[in-house]
């Protein structure tokens, strides 16, 4: 329906702005009908702009979902210097099984 | 006996997987850097055609008599609400970008050379004896080694897992961007709005300058101000579109590319690279457009 009159929208101003822009001087009417047509182009992109705000919602939501679900895995490599350093407390602890070896 | 055991952990670590290829680094920093581009661009963009529109109102607001207290809003339809949301999907698609080239770039070698001497000294001390110094850094070398497939295995099972976890929300918002930077006959987003408005004032200004002898020098100038304005900006609306229409609609192929070349090492194909050249474009071509 809003595609619909959209697309009619559109062809009725290019229409105009054709007589506009090659009669001079244009029927002084055309400029203010355009505006009016501009006017209601901007309507309904308003109508479309907050459907999309909806989804912008939803899809940042989404990111923050991932972050929540992949922040483990982001925390774990925050402490790969601890970690690191638990290779060594492990080594370390069986050093003197090595010692015994060698 | 020591260097065999360390070397069969060595062996343990091969055969338990490792860390990203070099082919994958490349494409998850390529990709990171140009989608935290992107980001940035599409946060800056909103507030500019926001403000932009605002502008272009408030001109025709003076030029255009006709025009009353209640006939505009002027900020109409970019209100702040929508543009905050819209601002901070885009900080998203930045962050997540971030997060990207810091996997990609993180590099620990100096962290495990420290703890790699650490553990040699505590080593050399629970023996209760000192290691030959061939020995002492042939496992040092090993240390390092075995550190770093550990902790790029770390890091590509935590690249793997983000990914794969922002796949469908990244394709979303490619999705919402594209629209919101589209000037296509039956778009209906941002810079349709920011453009259609422009087409308004220019309008509006074309039947002032078409009125022969009616207006003084000072309102002529107020004129041909908003009709400067107006062309300028349908310009603006123009060069932007293209760039960022492609930028998005690449965000997306390149977003499925990041996700098969991560869990297929050996998956290979240029849009990534594409992309990451689309966006470096943008980016040209916003600096000398910005406002």
């Amino acid at each position: 329906m809003m595609t619909t009159l959209g697309k009619e929208l559109h062809q009725t101003i290019s229409d105009l702005e054709y007589i506009r822009d090659t009669q001079k001087p244009p029927p002084p009417a055309v400029y203010s009908i355009l505006d009016q047509l501009y006017a209601l182009q901007i309507v309904l992109i308003d109508a479309a702009i907050q459907k999309a705000t909806v989804e912008y919602v939803n899809a940042t939501a989404a990111m923050e979902n991932a972050a929540k679900e992949t922040r483990q895995a982001i925390d774990d490599l925050k402490k790969l210097e601890s970690a690191i350093e638990k290779i060594g407390v492990a080594i370390e602890k069986v050093a003197p099984l090595l010692a015994l070896a060698i | 006996m020591l260097l065999k055991t360390m070397h069969c952990l060595l062996f343990i670590f091969l055969i338990s997987g490792c860390g990203l290829n070099h082919n994958q680094l490349v494409k998850t920093k390529s990709f990171g850097t140009a989608t935290e581009d992107l980001g940035k661009i599409s946060e800056q963009e909103f507030l500019n055609i926001r403000n932009g529109i605002i502008e272009i109102n408030k001109t025709l607001l003076l030029i255009d008599s006709s025009k009353k207290s209640n006939s505009l809003v002027l900020d109409k339809p970019t209100y702040a609400s929508d543009t905050a949301k819209r601002i901070a999907a885009s900080k998203s698609l930045k962050l997540y970008g971030e997060l990207l080239n810091q996997l990609a770039n993180e590099k620990r070698t100096d962290n495990l050379q420290s703890a790699a001497a650490k553990l040699l000294e505590s080593s050399s001390t629970a023996l209760d004896k000192e290691l030959p110094e061939e020995t002492k850094n042939a496992l040092n070398t090993l240390i390092v080694n075995l550190g770093s497939m550990w902790v790029e295995k770390k890091k590509a099972d935590a690249a793997k897992e983000i990914i794969n976890a922002y796949q469908a929300s990244v394709t979303k918002l490619a999705d919402l961007l594209y629209e919101d930077f589209s000037l296509d006959q039956q778009s209906q987003g941002y810079l349709k709005a920011y453009e259609r408005t422009a087409v308004r004032l220019k309008n509006a200004s074309m039947k002032l300058l078409d009125e022969e002898n009616q207006h003084s020098i000072s309102e002529r100038e107020h004129v041909i101000h908003a009709y400067t304005l107006a062309e300028t900006a349908i310009n603006r609306a123009k060069e932007l579109s293209t760039k960022a229409q492609q930028s998005a609609m690449q965000l997306k192929t390149a977003n499925a590319e990041l996700v098969n070349v991560i869990n297929n090492p050996q998956y290979s194909s240029d849009d990534i690279k594409n992309y990451a050249k689309q966006v470096q474009e943008f980016v040209n071509l916003y600096q000398v457009l910005s406002r």
